[in-house]
C-alpha cells in the first residue's frame, strides 16, 4: 500500500498544495467510489472468511413463510428469496482470509485516519458553522483521527460479527444506499438529482425483492438520500410553494414505498419488521436475540467496541456535521442497534456505512490532501497504534476462538444435515432463529416441495400473534403436560390436542436449552435423532419413517456411551461435533440426555473453564446415576466433581450441578463415616484432579490386599468405569466382572451388571 | 451542555445580530440533539426493561390474585365442613401426625419385612430403609430414603413419596412401594410392579422423573412452585381447596363479596366436567379403542365414563349434580337410589324408571363398584345396564 502511494508522488504533491474544497467532483467521486468498492469487497470477504459454510450450505436469504402451516399465502415473499443460491463458493483458505482481513483493516484504518486529519470547518453551507468547535467541544470528540481509527476498528469488527443467518443482501443494499447518500449530498444539477432519485427507487425495488429487511433500506434512503435530493430540487422555490413541494415529495415517497402493499398483505408488516419488535414484545424463549444488546448471552468486547460507532456518530451530530435526516436515521439505528441483539451488527454496520462517510465529506475530505489518505498514521500517535494493534488482535482472536475451523477451511462438520432423514412434514422449532437451517436443507436436496415446514418461523411480522400459544405448547411438550390442564387465565393447556393437529415429525430444541433437553429425553415417545451445537432434534418413535433413523441414533449414542465395535454406525450422521467450542456444547447436551460417558468422550482435551464445567456436569451425572441405581454415593465421581471448580456464567447446569453436589455432600459424608480403613477413599480424593487414565493407573497399581471384599469390589467397579471412560473395553469387562465376582450383593452390583451388559 | 450554550450566548451578545442568530441556532441545535439523545435512551431503556409478555402459566403454578382461604368460612357455610373432605386432605407432609400414625401401621406389616424393607422413625422424620448394615462388611449396605409427602386423604388410600434432587436440578420422586388402604390394609401401591425394579432404590419403590413428579403434585396441591422441573417444596400449598376450583378470590374478599367472578358457574356442562377431569381424566384424551365398556381400566377415570352415559347426554347433569365437593363423603347421600331419584321419579314422565322393577338400589346394577388390581374398588360412572358378574 505504501508502495502504491509512493508510485504516485506527483499527484500527491499537487494535491497537497491544493485546497480540498477545490477538488474536482470527479476526483471526489472516485475517492468515494473506491472507498465504497473496498467496503463492499471487504464485507464480502470478511463474511466469507468468517464462515464459508454460510455459502457452502444453502442459505435462503428470505424465509418462505407461506409454506408454514398457520400462514398459507399470507407472508410477504420476495421473489428473489434465493438470490444467494448462486453464491456458493468454495472454501477460502486460512492464509488468504487472514491476509485479506489484515489488508482491509489496514487500508480502512489509514483511510479513515487520513480523512480525519483536519479540524477545519466544513465548506458546505448546509451544515452548521463550526468556527468555535475547537473551543466548545471536548478535545477527544473533536479529534477525528482518534475517533476515526476507533470507528474503523469498530466497524470492521461489527462486520465480522454478522452471523451466517443474517441477511447479507441487506448489508450490500445498505452499502449501496450509503453510496447514494454520499452522492446525494453534493448534487449540483437537476439532472444529477433525478438520476440519483431513479437509482434510489431501483435500489429500493431490488431490496424489496431481495431481502426481508428492506425497511432498513427504505429508512436509510428516505433520510439520507431522497430527503436531501428533494430539498435540493425544491430549494429554488420559496414559501408556501416549497412547503407544498416538500409535502408532495414526502407523499410521493410514501406512495412508492407502500405501493407493493397493494399486492401483498404481509408487505407492511415486513416493512416495519426492523422496528416492530419493540412493541410486539416477542417471547425470549423463541427468539432469544430479540433482547437488548447487553442482555444477550454473547455480549463481549466486540459489542463494546461496536458501541464506538454510535458514540462517534453522536459526536459528529454534536459537532454539527450531520444533517437532520442523518440524525433521525441515527436515532432509529441507535435504538435498533442497542435495543435488539438480533439487529445489533446490522444496525451498527449500517450506521458506519451510511452515516460514517457523510461525516467526513465536508470537513475532513475538504482539507485532506489526496494521498494523505493512504499514509500510515504517525508512529508517535501511540494511542492510535495501540488501538490498531488491539483491534487487529481482537478481530483475529475472535476469529481464532469462534471460527478457527472456519478460517482454516478445515472441512469440519459443524451442523447436521437435517435433510438426511428421509422424512418430511411439520417441524416444531424451539429456537425460531434456526428457521433458515430447516428451510434450506430441502432446497439442497433438490426437492421442489420443501421437506420441512416449521409450524411458525422467525417471521415475527406475520406470526407474532401465534407465538404466545406456540411457546406455551412447546413448554408443555417439554414438561410432559400432555393432558389438558387449566392455565392461570382459565384456558386449557396440554400439548396433546395441538400436536394431534400439527402432527409434527420432528421437534428441534435449542442445544442451550438443557433443561428442556433433559426433560424431553425422559419421554418414551420422543427420542434424540440428531445433535449439533445449535439444535438437538427429537423424533417420535411411533412414526415408521423415522424409526430406522431413531434406531441408528440410539445405537450411535449408546456406542458413544459404551464404546463397542459397531461398523454400521455413522456417528457423523447423528452428532456434529464441530470445533472445540461446539464440542463443549454438545457435551452439555449429552449430559442432559443422561449420557455422561459420551459427554466426557466428546470433550476437547484442553483446560478451558467451559471444558472443566462440562466435565463437572458429567461427573455429577455419573454420581447421580450411581446414587439412583445403588442408593449410595459414588466416591470416584463425587471426588472428581468436587475437586474441580465451576466457573463462569451461572447457567442452568452450573446452578443445578452446584446444588446437586451440595445436596450430595451429606450423603457422601454419611457414607465416608461408615467406611472402614478409608484407603480407597484417600486414594480417590488424592487423585481426583488427575485425568481418567492417571486415576485408572493408580487404582490398578493400588495394593488391594488389605481391602475388604466389598471395598475391593467397589474398587474394581471404579476401574471398570474409568476403563469404559478411556475406551479400554477389555479392561472394563474384566474389572466389572471381577467386581461382581467379589461382591454380587454389593451396592454397585446392579450398576456393574448393567455396565457389563452394555460393554459385552 | 448548558455551560457550552451559556458561553456561546455570552460571546454572541458582543457580536452582531447575525452572530446572535447563529448562536441561537446552535443552542437550538444542541437542545434538539439532547432531546433526540434522551428520547433514544428512553426508548432503549423501555425496550430493555419491559419484559416480553410472559407465557400463561399452569394455574397450579400461580398464586396471582389469591386470597387467604381462612376468610372463606366467614361468609360461606360450604366451608364449614370442607376441611374434612378428601380433596382438602389429599396431600400432607409425611411428618404430619395423621401420616405418622398411618406409617406406624405400615411399618408393622410383614409384607415390608418380606422384601427386606423397614421404616425407621426419628422424631417426626420417617425413613424407608432397605438392606442391612452388616457388621461383616466394611461398607454401609443399607439405603435410607426420607419419606417427605403423603398423598391421599386416607378415605381410600395413602401413599408416601420421597423427593430427590437429580443432577440437572429437577425434582424426582420415589413413590414408596407400600400404601395403606382404608386406614388398615397394607398393600402394594397401584402401578408398582409385582417384583421390585432394578437397583437398591427399586426395592423401595419406583422413581418418577421431574415432569411426572410435578404432575403428581399438580393434582394434589393448590399451588406448586415449579420451574424447569425443580419444585420448591417449601412453597407447596397442599390439598385441593376453595380457590383451586373457584379461582383467585382476592378481589372478592377485598370487596366484601361485592365483586364476584362467576368462574365455575358460568361454564357449560362439559366444561364443568372437564374441571374435575383435569385430574380425574378427560374422555377426549383417550383413544376410541380405549373407551369401551370392556375396558375396566377406565373405571378409574370417572368423567370418561360419565360423559358416555345417557344420563349425561340426555339431561343437564354434571359431576356436582350428585357430588357436593364441599361436604365429606359421610355427609353426602351417595348410596343406592339417593341421587338417582332426583330425576328418575315415577311421576316424572321424562325419565324412565327401572324396567327390572328394582326400587331400592340403582347403583348395584347401573353403577357398580369394580375391583382394580389394588385393594380399592372404583364406582363405574358409565351409567348403563350391565351384567351382575361384572360387578363385585
Amino acid at each position: 500500500m505504501s508502495q502504491k502511494a509512493s508510485r504516485r508522488p506527483p499527484r500527491v504533491r499537487s494535491r497537497e498544495s491544493k485546497p480540498a474544497s477545490a477538488e474536482s467532483p470527479k476526483r471526489w467521486y472516485q475517492t468515494r467510489l473506491f472507498n465504497f468498492v473496498i467496503g463492499v469487497v471487504g464485507i464480502w470477504l470478511l463474511l466469507l472468511s468468517r464462515s464459508p459454510f454460510a455459502f457452502v450450505e444453502t442459505m435462503s436469504v428470505v424465509i418462505l413463510a407461506d409454506r408454514s402451516l398457520l400462514n398459507a399465502g399470507r407472508g410477504w415473499n420476495p421473489p428473489l428469496a434465493s438470490v444467494f443460491e448462486s453464491l456458493r463458493l468454495s472454501f477460502i483458505p486460512f492464509w488468504s482470509g487472514s491476509l485479506l482481513l489484515a489488508w482491509i483493516f489496514y487500508a480502512a484504518l489509514c483511510l479513515k485516519s487520513g480523512l480525519s486529519l483536519s479540524s477545519k470547518p466544513p465548506v458546505n453551507p448546509d451544515v452548521l458553522p463550526s468556527k468555535d468547535q475547537a473551543v466548545l467541544q471536548p478535545r477527544w470528540l473533536a479529534d477525528g483521527r482518534l475517533m476515526g481509527s476507533l470507528l474503523s476498528i469498530a466497524g470492521l469488527v461489527g462486520l465480522t460479527q454478522i452471523s451466517i443467518n443474517s441477511p447479507v443482501a441487506v448489508v450490500i443494499c445498505i452499502g449501496l444506499a450509503g453510496l447514494l447518500a454520499v452522492h446525494a449530498r453534493d448534487v449540483a444539477t437537476d439532472r444529477q438529482a433525478w438520476k440519483l432519485l431513479v437509482l434510489s427507487m431501483m435500489l429500493y425495488a431490488v431490496s424489496v425483492m431481495g431481502t426481508l429487511e428492506f425497511g432498513l433500506i427504505a429508512l436509510a434512503l428516505a433520510f439520507t438520500c431522497v430527503g436531501p435530493i428533494a430539498w435540493q430540487l425544491t430549494r429554488r422555490t420559496n414559501g408556501l410553494v416549497r412547503v407544498l413541494l416538500t409535502i408532495t415529495w414526502g407523499a410521493g415517497w410514501l406512495a412508492i414505498v407502500s405501493a407493493p402493499g397493494l399486492w401483498s398483505a404481509g408487505y407492511f408488516a415486513a416493512l416495519l419488521r426492523p422496528v416492530n419488535w419493540m412493541w410486539l414484545r416477542l417471547p425470549e424463549s423463541l427468539l432469544p436475540s430479540m433482547t437488548a444488546i447487553w442482555r444477550t448471552e454473547e455480549l463481549g468486547w466486540p459489542h463494546v467496541l461496536g458501541m464506538l460507532i454510535v458514540v462517534q456518530c453522536w459526536g459528529w451530530a454534536w459537532l454539527g456535521r450531520l444533517r437532520v435526516g442523518d440524525v433521525m436515521l441515527l436515532c432509529v439505528l441507535t435504538v435498533i442497534g442497542l435495543g435488539c441483539g438480533r439487529y445489533t451488527w446490522l444496525a451498527l454496520s449500517s450506521t458506519w456505512i451510511v452515516i460514517g462517510p457523510r461525516s467526513d465529506s465536508d470537513s475532513n475530505a475538504a482539507s485532506a490532501p489526496w494521498g494523505a489518505n493512504w499514509k500510515f498514521p504517525p508512529a508517535r500517535n501511540g494511542a492510535t497504534m495501540a488501538l490498531a494493534a488491539l483491534g487487529l488482535g481482537g478481530v483475529l482472536l475472535q476469529l481464532a476462538t469462534h471460527g478457527s475451523t472456519v478460517l482454516a477451511a478445515d472441512v469440519i462438520q459443524r451442523r447436521l444435515d437435517y435433510a438426511q432423514w428421509n422424512v418430511s412434514g411439520v417441524v416444531v422449532l424451539g429456537n425460531l432463529e434456526e428457521t433458515p437451517s430447516w428451510s434450506g436443507s430441502a432446497v439442497r436436496a433438490g426437492q421442489v416441495k420443501r421437506q420441512y415446514q416449521p409450524v411458525v418461523s422467525d417471521r415475527w411480522d406475520i406470526f407474532h400473534a401465534d407465538y404466545q400459544e406456540y411457546a406455551s405448547v412447546l413448554r408443555e411438550w417439554k414438561s410432559w403436560k400432555r393432558e389438558a390442564y387449566l392455565r392461570a387465565d382459565g384456558t386449557w393447556g396440554g400439548y396433546q390436542a395441538v400436536f394431534s393437529e400439527w402432527n409434527p415429525v420432528l421437534v428441534a430444541l435449542d442445544s442451550e436449552d438443557l433443561a428442556g433437553v433433559h426433560q424431553v429425553s425422559l419421554d418414551s415417545q420422543w427420542k434424540p435423532i440428531g445433535i449439533d451445537f445449535r439444535q438437538t432434534v427429537f423424533a417420535r418413535a411411533e412414526i415408521g419413517a423415522t424409526q430406522a433413523y431413531l434406531d441408528h441414533a440410539t445405537r450411535a449414542l449408546l456406542t458413544l456411551e459404551f464404546p463397542r465395535p459397531a461398523v454400521d454406525i455413522e456417528l457423523s450422521r447423528v452428532i456434529a461435533l464441530g470445533n472445540n467450542s461446539d464440542a463443549r456444547r454438545v457435551s452439555g447436551v449429552l449430559t442432559a440426555l443422561r449420557l455422561p460417558f459420551a459427554a466426557l468422550r466428546v470433550l476437547p482435551n484442553d483446560a478451558w473453564p467451559e471444558t472443566v464445567n462440562c466435565a463437572v456436569f458429567a461427573y455429577a451425572e455419573l454420581a447421580h446415576r450411581a446414587q439412583r441405581y445403588s442408593g449410595q454415593a459414588s466416591l470416584l465421581d463425587y471426588a472428581r466433581a468436587t475437586s474441580r471448580e465451576l466457573t463462569g456464567r451461572e447457567t442452568y447446569l452450573v446452578r443445578a450441578a452446584k446444588q446437586y453436589l451440595q445436596n450430595m455432600e451429606a450423603v457422601h459424608r454419611e457414607r465416608s463415616d461408615t467406611l472402614h480403613g478409608g484407603e480407597l477413599q484417600s486414594l480417590l480424593n488424592a487423585t481426583a484432579e488427575l485425568s481418567a487414565p492417571q486415576i485408572l493407573s493408580r487404582l490398578e497399581s493400588m495394593d488391594r490386599e488389605d481391602l475388604s471384599s466389598s471395598e475391593a469390589a467397589e474398587c474394581e467397579f471404579y476401574i471398570g468405569c474409568l476403563a469404559n471412560e478411556v475406551g479400554d473395553i477389555e479392561l472394563a469387562r474384566r474389572a466389572l466382572a471381577k467386581s461382581l465376582e467379589l461382591d454380587r450383593n454389593g451396592p454397585f452390583a446392579t450398576l456393574a451388571t448393567y455396565y457389563l451388559s452394555q460393554v459385552n | 451542555m448548558g455551560q457550552v450554550a451559556q458561553r456561546g450566548f455570552r460571546r454572541s451578545t458582543k457580536s452582531s445580530a447575525c452572530d446572535i442568530v447563529k448562536h441561537s441556532i446552535r443552542v437550538i441545535h444542541y437542545f434538539l440533539l439532547a432531546f433526540a439523545l434522551t428520547s433514544v435512551v428512553s426508548v432503549v431503556a423501555y425496550v430493555a426493561t419491559v419484559p416480553a409478555r410472559p407465557l400463561i402459566s399452569d394455574a397450579v403454578h400461580s398464586q396471582a390474585g389469591w386470597a387467604d382461604e381462612a376468610s372463606c368460612i366467614d361468609c360461606h357455610e360450604q366451608a364449614e365442613f370442607f376441611s374434612r373432605t378428601g380433596h382438602a386432605q389429599t396431600l400432607r407432609p409425611a411428618s404430619d401426625a395423621t401420616s405418622l400414625e398411618a406409617l406406624r401401621r405400615v411399618s408393622n406389616s410383614p409384607r415390608l419385612a418380606a422384601e427386606g424393607t423397614r421404616l425407621e422413625f426419628d422424631a417426626d422424620r420417617v425413613f424407608a430403609v432397605t438392606g442391612m448394615e452388616s457388621p461383616g462388611t466394611s461398607l454401609a449396605d443399607a439405603v435410607r430414603v426420607q419419606l417427605d409427602w403423603c398423598f391421599g386423604s386416607g378415605l381410600h388410600a395413602q401413599t408416601w413419596t420421597a423427593t430427590l434432587l437429580d443432577s440437572s436440578g429437577a425434582t424426582d420422586q420415589l413413590e414408596f412401594r407400600w400404601s395403606l388402604y382404608h386406614g388398615e390394609l397394607v398393600d402394594r401401591t397401584p402401578g408398582q410392579p409385582t417384583d421390585p425394579t432394578d437397583g437398591r432404590l427399586g426395592k423401595l419403590g419406583v422413581l418418577f422423573d421431574g415432569p411426572k413428579s410435578a404432575r403428581c403434585f399438580a393434582c394434589h396441591a393448590n399451588y406448586v412452585p415449579e420451574f424447569q422441573g425443580a419444585i420448591d417444596e417449601r412453597g407447596i400449598l397442599p390439598g385441593v381447596t376453595c380457590q383451586r376450583c373457584h379461582g383467585p378470590r382476592q378481589s372478592h374478599v377485598a370487596s366484601d363479596g361485592e365483586f364476584s367472578d362467576p368462574h365455575w358457574s358460568s361454564k357449560d356442562r362439559l366444561e364443568s366436567v372437564h374441571r374435575c377431569a383435569q385430574c380425574h381424566r378427560r374422555a377426549d384424551e383417550l383413544t376410541a379403542e380405549e373407551v369401551t365398556t370392556e375396558n375396566k381400566a377406565i373405571v378409574r377415570f370417572q368423567p370418561v365414563g360419565l360423559v358416555q352415559s345417557k344420563c349425561f347426554t340426555h339431561s343437564q347433569m354434571t359431576c356436582t349434580t350428585c357430588h357436593d365437593p364441599h361436604l365429606p363423603p359421610d355427609m353426602q347421600e351417595l348410596h343406592r337410589i339417593d341421587q338417582c331419584v332426583q330425576c328418575h321419579q315415577p311421576d316424572n314422565i321424562d325419565h324412565v324408571t327401572c324396567g327390572a322393577g328394582e326400587s331400592s338400589d340403582c347403583l348395584r346394577c347401573h353403577m357398580p363398584k369394580v375391583q382394580m388390581d389394588a385393594p380399592v374398588a372404583f364406582t363405574d360412572h358409565w351409567i348403563r345396564v350391565r351384567k351382575d358378574e361384572d360387578a363385585r
